[in-house]
């Protein structure tokens, strides 16, 4: 992000932020927002992340980082959706304090900072009140790790900076209306009431429409009175302009006016609208700044605040569609509210239980029909899911590392139910929707690290990823060559270790099959991935000048291509027949994590995205797990093959 | 005629083909975790641009080098793929996909030896008719006292990078009045004031000497520096002298100076320089950032190509470079510069194999349909025959 004046003053600016609490302190519990109002404001249009997006991703990815969750029950068992936790965060901010919004997963963390709360598990939800205590420590030591290169932080000092970050987040949310809320004393002289009345002013935006007449009248008006009358006055604006300074440049959470001058790119923050607020062409951000303000002054009353909402909504979306930006804002909130993912998770997990009921009932054939149409269910909500995303971002489907993880499962789960189509053995049946699960749960875990990383799950990108034409040729191949990749050696570990349990003992048809299967993935694999290597050979040389340069992403890629290579050679060359072949796929599929995930975490190269935490750990258990199944499978070989019985004995899979 | 045979068995098998896999596969591996530690430059040398490789970790090994096992690889595919393979229709996907991969090869190979690359620097107004290498060093030799265009002599990189345990080489030219010694070459050094506290790695001059360091990560960080000798051809008089290379990115350095003959020449360690048929002059450089974010959107330079008097306007910006004369200016990255005078880096090539990986590509995913897709089908329909049978269960 770029520093912002007001915004990044950093953690300091969190510890004055503090000492200004009690000007957002509200006693009154809300009533339930309704409807209508969650609908409005969650398609109000919001600049983050370098693009335009809904209110409603803000909330979701904001909750996300904050709580790990989505969603949660408040103390009175009320389900805050995000964009009902972020209402209450800005017009309710002494409520939003009370609830348990931030997950700590180390209670070290809290130690660290000196915070107790007793009867509380090692990982567990803490409300802001609870923490707050601890924040000056906490944010210098946020401030102390900052200084630490990211490689170099340890686990503890990662979740501290995190937690940190997360609270210094929080409160500038919940100071996000200050400006709204602020009273500023213009009743403090004779020429201010004579101009303000004789009641303080609540808000900003009646003075700062106000200014443009000051700047022609005040000097002449103060010129005219004695030097001990002047005096006072002067003061007396002086402070009212210090008031409103301080309520400005303390409520800038978020981007959420739209320019009026639509040559601008960068929406306004707060102190940015004020500031054009009172020149003398920008009835526009005066107009927002007043919707605002509205808003906070209607909060106790439903209906009101939904008329002022409705108000606001009109005018902030008339301008976005003016400038352009608001085309795809409420499509994100139709795609986000569809949950497709989840839902997909949720089909594939289901067709997996009805698959363990049909191995119980094998001739019961509408079993495998439901396995069949849920896994089927499942696949379309993940289609439907990245096609959205697709038209949303106006990208290929595959532009960062998050959508490689849709990508590759929902071309698992079609490749799967293509083959049990034309195969009609159930073999394929059985894996799509254990793949499909682990892809999706896969998904959701890596969403929570790109809200921490990124904000959402659609950043923007580097100026060299910037061609969606590369992006659709290349990076699309090089997905689907990882796809093929795992697939291969799910099979392949299909038929290790169905071996080894005695799955179908005895039944050589349903292996010498599965081979097939094995070697036809593995031959569709090879082509997109050695096209979609030498496409990126090609785009590199047409940005860079080179077509390879042994950066660990590209070895990535063409280990995969010799894995395969080598896979078709040594079956062709007789040297790997039917435990074979399984054994190198399944090898294979070590050598696609490897491309896939471990190079970007090497810190090398072009692609190095710095080591995400947790990644490396869950790729050396998946190291681990595949070598024993591996290794397994030649102990239980060596175990159960007769005496003097010989390799040849084996029959070497058919390719058709 | 058996021998020629038995060989040409051996070396178009699916068994040397598994075995040279399988080193190229070790290669890479290795060679990518091990630029974690030594960066990218020294893993290329090492690993794929060597003809055997000695490794002692993470695993002892010792393995054919990448240009040993590429090269042998292309004969395998050659004899294998192409001479001995079954010339039938069913084999001709497969074919075509050795022939792309041999393309892809050979122009690895035309680009390994046949390839310039480097970069160009300017800042905005600066116009320049070569570029300069990112890793290579040469020392130049000319005289100072000239003006206009200065015809220079230079000693190339491959006689400088051997010159360490003590070996020295004399150059001389009949156009130069006195002689180089030139001797102890390193790849990464520091000149300092010479203390009591180490090690000198070069003679001390004037009170200063060259530090060896660590080689960086990303090897075009590494200043080289080394010892000269500069020595009337009469032995009347000589003078020792260390030189230190330049920053790669527009930090200059100072020459070395000497007076023979009457004049002053100057002597200079620096990146290689090769010379365009053509002169760029840098306008404009632009940088867009995402809105609200320090993440670059675009960066995009306006320069002027003069050639022959004739003056052409050309823009170049990411995915877009300049390609002309043999030659291909990327935009690659950019420098803050002074205020008001960005600075604008583009990568340059020449590549006489610049799009065959390209037709290769093309090449390899034809065969590769051509190989395959015939085989599912015929998988298709076997299934579907299998189906069809009585009393199979579908």
């Amino acid at each position: 992000m770029k520093p912002h004046p007001a915004r990044w003053l950093s953690l300091f600016l969190s510890v004055v932020v503090a000492l200004g609490s009690s000007t957002s302190a509200q006693t009154a519990a809300r009533a339930p927002w309704s409807e209508r109002t969650l609908e409005l404001f969650a398609s109000l249009p919001v600049q983050e992340g370098g693009r335009v997006k809904p209110l409603d991703t803000f909330a979701q990815f904001r909750l996300l980082r904050f709580n790990g969750k989505r969603s949660f029950r408040t103390e009175g068992g009320e389900k805050l959706v995000p964009i009902a936790w972020l209402l209450d965060c800005l017009f309710f901010p002494e409520q939003a304090s009370s609830y348990r919004t931030f997950l700590v997963r180390d209670q070290a963390v809290l130690e660290a900072v000196g915070v107790r709360v007793a009867g509380r598990k090692k990982s567990d939800r803490y409300t802001y009140d609870e923490l707050a205590p601890g924040r000056l420590k906490l944010f210098s030591e946020g401030e102390r790790i900052r200084a630490i290169e990211e490689k170099q932080r340890s686990g503890l000092d990662t979740q501290i900076h995190a937690l940190a970050v997360n609270l210094r987040d929080f409160e500038s949310l919940t100071h996000a209306l200050d400006f709204a809320r602020v009273e500023l004393s213009t009743n403090a002289s004779p020429a201010l009431k004579a101009r303000f009345g004789t009641e303080p002013m609540r808000g900003v935006a009646g003075f700062l429409g106000r200014i443009p007449e000051l700047r022609r009248t005040l000097e002449d008006e103060l010129a005219a009175l004695d030097d001990a009358e002047r005096a006072t006055e002067h003061a007396a604006f002086e402070e009212v302009s210090n008031q409103l300074a301080r309520a400005v440049s303390l409520s800038t959470a978020f981007a959420v006016f739209p320019p009026s001058v639509t040559s601008q790119e960068e929406w306004l923050y707060t102190d940015g609208a004020a500031e054009r607020a009172s020149g003398d062409d920008a009835p526009e951000e005066l107009a927002l700044l007043t919707g605002w303000e509205a808003l906070e002054r209607a909060k106790d009353d439903p209906a009101a605040f939904e008329g002022a909402l409705t108000t606001l909504h009109g005018r902030v979306t008339s301008l976005a569609e003016r400038r352009g930006e608001y085309g795809k804002v409420q499509l994100e909130v139709n795609f986000y509210r569809g949950d497709y993912f989840t839902r997909a998770l949720v089909a594939f997990l289901a067709a997996f239980v009805v698959l363990c009921a049909s191995w119980l009932a094998p001739r019961a054939r509408s079993l495998g029909k439901a396995v069949f149409g849920l896994t089927a269910i499942g696949t379309v909500l993940v289609v439907v899911g990245v096609t959205l995303r697709c038209i949303i971002r106006s990208r290929p489907p595959v532009s960062t590392l998050y959508e490689t993880i849709l990508f590759i499962t929902g071309c698992c789960a079609i490749v799967l139910l293509v083959i049990e189509w034309i195969q009609r053995q159930r073999i394929a049946l059985a894996l799509a929707p254990v793949m499909g699960a682990a892809g999706m749960f896969l998904a959701m875990k890596y969403e929570l690290k790109e809200a921490t990383l990124a904000g959402d799950t659609m950043p923007s990108l580097v100026a060299v990823l910037d061609t969606n034409f590369w992006l659709a040729t290349h990076v699309t191949s090089i997905t689907l060559g990882y796809a093929a990749g795992l697939l291969a050696a799910a099979l392949g570990n299909l038929w290790l270790i169905g071996k080894m349990v005695g799955l179908k003992r005895g039944d050589k048809e349903f292996y010498r099959t599965l081979s097939r299967m094995t070697y036809g993935v593995v031959c569709f694999g090879l082509f997109f991935s050695v096209v979609g290597t030498i496409l990126g050979g090609v785009w590199a040389n047409y940005s860079w000048g080179r077509f390879w340069g042994w950066d660990p992403k590209e070895n990535g890629a063409l280990l995969i291509c010799l894995g395969e290579i080598f896979i078709l050679h040594a079956r062709m060359g007789g040297y790997a027949r039917e435990h074979g072949l399984a054994v190198l796929t399944a090898l294979n599929g070590l050598c696609v994590a490897f491309s896939w995930w471990h190079v970007n975490n090497l810190g090398v190269g072009l692609h190095a995205y710095g080591k995400t935490e947790g990644v490396l750990r869950a790729l050396y258990t998946y190291y681990g797990i595949g070598l024993a199944i591996v290794v397994a499978s030649f102990v239980w070989r060596l175990w159960t093959r007769p005496a003097g019985a010989s390799a040849k004995a084996e029959s070497v899979p058919q390719a058709s | 005629v058996k021998i020629v045979q038995g060989a040409l068995r051996i070396l178009g098998s699916y068994g040397l083909a598994c075995v040279l896999l399988l080193d190229l596969f070790l290669l890479t591996l290795f060679g990518t975790l091990y630029q974690v530690e030594s960066g990218l430059f020294e893993a290329q040398k090492r690993y794929f641009e060597s003809w055997f490789v000695v490794q002692r970790s993470p695993v002892p090994l010792i393995l054919p080098g990448g240009l040993f096992c590429m090269g042998l690889l292309a004969v395998n595919l050659f004899v294998g793929g192409m001479v001995r393979i079954q010339k039938r229709a069913r084999t001709a996907g497969v074919m075509i996909v050795h022939v792309g991969i041999a393309l892809l090869l050979a122009s690895g190979f035309v680009k390994l030896y046949h390839s310039e690359d480097g970069h160009l620097t300017l800042a905005e107004g600066e116009q320049s008719d070569e570029f300069q290498s990112y890793f290579l060093w040469e020392v130049a030799v000319w005289d100072a006292s000239q003006t206009g265009p200065v015809e220079e002599r230079l000693i190339p990189h491959e006689q400088l990078v051997d010159l360490v345990d003590g070996k020295a080489r004399t150059f001389t030219s009949p156009t130069l009045p006195f002689d180089l010694e030139l001797s102890g070459f390193l790849r990464n050094c520091q000149p300092m004031p010479k203390g009591p506290n180490w090690q000198a790695d070069s003679p001390v001059i004037d009170g200063y000497a060259l530090l060896r360091t660590e080689d960086q990560v990303e090897a075009e960080r590494n200043i080289a520096g080394l010892t000269v000798r500069l020595r009337e051809r009469d032995g009347s008089r000589s003078e020792e002298n260390i030189l230190w290379g330049e920053n790669p990115f527009r930090v200059a350095n100072y020459p070395v100076t000497f007076e023979s003959g009457g004049k002053t020449w100057a002597v200079s360690l620096r990146h290689t320089r090769y010379p365009m048929p053509f002169t760029i002059r840098l306008e404009d450089f632009r940088k867009e950032d995402h809105p609200g974010l320090n993440l670059a959107r675009s960066f995009e330079s306006d320069v002027t190509k003069v050639e022959d008097g004739n003056e052409q306007k050309v823009h170049i910006q990411m995915n877009e470079p300049l390609r002309h004369g043999g030659l291909v200016l990327f935009q690659s990255g950019f420098d803050r510069g002074q205020p008001g005078r960005e600075v604008s880096i583009f990568s340059v090539v020449r590549n006489p194999s610049d799009y065959w990986p390209l037709y290769a590509c093309i090449v390899i995913a034809v065969g590769l349909v051509i190989a395959f897709v015939p085989k599912l089908f015929k998988f298709v329909r076997a299934q579907n025959q299998l189906r069809a049978k009585p009393g199979v269960s579908t």
